[in-house]
């Protein structure tokens, strides 16, 4: 596990281009059997997430991540991902291809200016139906903030 | 990340200890794994390497009791805790301790808001409260009160006061504002400072001062107790909030556009914490370098000249607004108006006058009026994997000192080859010079630049006779160091404190210079 760390947080870190970024962010995620951004869609099915846990995840969005990851290049998060993958690709909420376990590792490890989040603050449970919230996108009627 | 043991505490000891934290707060609210559960308590945007920082473990009191016991933990087996309570403080070390092995005590969990007063106009907090909880809060039930925000909303009302932090309404001043705490010392003693002392008070959040000396300073930016509570004043929504911005255009109009401003600010035309901003600050929140300029060093004037009229800014932007009735904030830009006038190339805008997806205008608009937004970590977009340290030195609101502050950061960053990226909030009778270093945090070299000019600027501005209001956990020996008159007789003075009410040494060893006796010779 330690050294799949390792990996992604060097790898991730240098970023040459968007080509290059997407097939290091494959290796990466590849290692870490987790498929996410630059991997295949493999979002998990919607249909096995409940209606209840899903608001529930959607509100934990709000509460934790959507300052930073609201549509909007006003937002830290949005914008850095845009210029990742491109115009328009920035907003966490429309995309199709992001896994629990993907969420799960940046929300407990962080990147770029994204600091990690405590237990303390959101806990694994939490966590767990926010990813699946994630998973099961996109969302294009995602709360407001 | 291996696991590390607390300074002097060995490996059996520690068991013991996390065995007896567990029994004060419950397994699930002790934290140990350096994969999953410490990687959250370190700084995302360290120069120096992240074994420095790394935490032995961290635990989450949910209120007052369950805190008094883990101090008595910590004092039994001398162990050293570091208080965070929101937890964001990046730029200065975000939830680091000073040294590995330090346990880190995270209050996020103690997040109620006990009180709104809609007649005084106050809230009372506990640690954990964030910006963006109290905004919601009082949008929830309706209040007419607003928050003053830094500009990272989920930042902590509580935390941020206690390291004299600033917003930017009328009340930015977050010390100034602070009414009625709440301290635990070291031993466990729970302390109501000022009004508070009183049983059945009835004015604690109203009357600051009490009877006798007024001891809240003695806890922000120390480590003299745990703060568990505090009285924050709130302003009431005015009649009228008309943000504006004043551009110029050369970069030397800094000592003009601060001799204007003075007069404005010290008799109050100017009520809120506003803001002088260098062009790359507004241009790092909403583009990124590599749109302009691929090349190494300082971005050509011709290329800057280019950015300037494509993002409707200037070499300095003045960010201010009017507040009140209409008539009188339609007297009161008739002053400004014409004082900002006299400076040749000056433009006004009003709201009307940006557009809506200005990035920058929108959240110094939203500031303004204390709605809280992330809106200003954009500036780490601005170079791929950044991350930045602020130094913040204070400046006396003249033009000569503006300037002189400004060049004597401008040139050594640029010879560092960062660029300048900073502003000026201006005070009462001071300016906070933020000025925010930006670097590759995947870049060893860069970062190791980085920390070494920082380095260099702390002693330069002290010999200038400028010191820094805050500071980031890898510079708080070097910084509290320059603060030495009459052979550090205040550094002494803190020390005699620390060792009076804290003598086990449990609390934020190294906080701002100032280490127990037990550590005193180890500092680094
Ligand atoms: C892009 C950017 C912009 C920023 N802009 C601003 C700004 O406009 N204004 C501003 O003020 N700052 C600003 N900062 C700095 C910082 O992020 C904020 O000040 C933030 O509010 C601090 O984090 P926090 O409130 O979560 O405090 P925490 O991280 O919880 O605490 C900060 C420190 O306070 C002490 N402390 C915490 N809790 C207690 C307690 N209960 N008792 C005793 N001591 C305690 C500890 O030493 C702790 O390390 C900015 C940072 C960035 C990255
Ligand atoms: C301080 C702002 C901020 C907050 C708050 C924040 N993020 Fe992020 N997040 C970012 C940034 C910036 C990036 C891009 C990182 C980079 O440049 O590599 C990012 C990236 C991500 C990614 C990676 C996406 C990809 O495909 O590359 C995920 C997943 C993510 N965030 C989830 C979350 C979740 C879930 C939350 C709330 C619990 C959250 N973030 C809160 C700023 C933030």
């Amino acid at each position: 596990m330690m050294k799949a760390r390792f990996m992604s947080e060097v790898l991730v870190g240098r970023r040459v281009g968007r080509c290059a970024l997407a097939s290091v962010l494959m290796s990466a995620t590849l290692m870490l059997g987790i498929v996410g951004a630059g991997g295949t869609a493999h979002a998990a099915s919607a249909a096995a997430v409940s209606p209840e846990a899903l608001e529930k995840g959607a509100s934990l969005f709000v509460k934790n991540c959507i300052m930073c990851h609201e549509r909007g290049m006003e937002h830290p998060g949005t914008a850095a991902l845009s210029y990742l993958y491109g115009k328009g690709k920035g907003a966490l909420a429309d995309r199709d291809n992001l896994t629990p376990d993907f969420v799960r590792y940046f929300v407990r490890n962080g990147r770029g200016l994204m600091p990690a989040f405590r237990i303390g603050e959101l806990n694994d449970e939490e966590l767990k139906v926010l990813a699946e919230y994630l998973s099961a996108g996109p969302h294009p009627a995602t709360p407001a903030k | 990340m291996e696991s590390v043991l607390p300074p002097g505490i060995k490996r059996e000891h520690f068991a013991a200890l996390l065995a007896d934290l567990k029994k004060v707060v419950g397994r699930e609210f002790v934290f140990t794994d350096p994969q999953w559960e410490l990687p959250a308590y370190n700084d995302a945007y360290l120069t120096t390497p992240a074994e420095l920082h790394q935490p032995s473990a961290a635990v989450a009191p949910a209120n007052v009791e369950e805190l008094q016991r883990v101090l008595e933990v910590a004092r039994h087996y001398k162990a050293p805790l570091w208080t965070i309570s929101t937890g964001k403080n990046f730029a200065y070390g975000g939830p680091a301790p000073r040294k590995a092995g330090y346990i880190v005590l995270d209050l996020k969990r103690m997040n109620r808001i006990l009180e709104v007063n809609e007649k005084h106009g106050y809230a009372v907090v506990e640690p954990g409260v964030s910006y963006m909880d109290l905004y919601r809060h009082l949008q929830k039930i309706g209040s007419k009160l607003w928050v003053d925000c830094a500009a990272p909303g989920w930042g902590g009302v509580l935390p941020n006061m206690t390291e004299h932090g600033v917003g930017y309404t009328p009340y930015g001043d977050h010390v100034t504002m602070q009414c009625g705490m709440e301290v635990m010392l070291a031993d466990g003693t729970l302390v109501q400072t000022g009004m508070g002392a009183l049983p059945g008070s009835q004015t604690n959040h109203l009357y600051k001062y009490g009877l006798g000396p007024s001891v809240d300073g003695l806890f922000t930016q120390s480590n003299f107790g745990v703060v568990t509570k505090i009285g924050m004043w709130l302003m009431p929504e005015p009649p009228g909030y008309r943000p504006y911005m004043v551009t110029f255009e050369k970069e030397s109009d800094l000592h003009a556009i601060t001799e204007v401003l003075r007069p404005l600010k010290v008799n109050m035309l100017i009520p809120a914490v506003a803001m002088t901003v260098e062009m790359l600050w507004e241009a790092a929140v909403q583009v990124t370098r590599r749109d302009y300029y691929t090349g190494k060093g300082p971005i050509p004037e011709s290329v800057r000249k280019k950015m300037r009229s494509d993002l409707k800014i200037g070499a300095w932007n003045f960010y201010g607004a009017l507040y009140g009735p209409p008539p009188m904030m339609d007297n009161t830009w008739e002053v400004i108006h014409d004082a900002f006038a006299s400076i040749p190339g000056a433009k006004f805008y009003f709201d009307e006058d940006r557009a809506k997806d200005d990035v920058a205008w929108q959240y110094r608009k939203k500031l303004g009026a204390g709605i809280p937004n992330m809106t200003e970590y954009n500036v780490m977009n601005w170079i791929p994997n950044g991350a930045h340290m602020d130094f913040s030195p204070i400046s006396p609101v003249t033009g000569a000192d503006a300037t002189k502050q400004y060049e004597l950061i401008r040139d050594r960053c640029n010879k560092a080859g960062f660029d300048y990226c900073g502003e000026f909030a201006v005070g009462w009778r001071d300016m906070h010079h933020i000025f925010c270093l930006t670097f590759d945090r995947n870049d060893a070299k860069q970062k190791a630049r980085a920390n070494k000019l920082f380095g260099e600027l702390v002693d330069a501005a002290a010999a200038a006779g400028y010191g820094e209001y805050r500071t980031h956990v890898d510079f708080m020996d070097r910084i509290a160091g320059t603060y030495n008159w009459n052979d550090s007789a205040l550094l002494r003075m803190h020390e005699k404190v620390k060792d009076v009410v804290d003598p086990s040494g449990i609390l934020s060893p190294g906080k701002m210079g100032i280490w127990p006796k037990s550590m005193r010779k180890g500092k680094a």
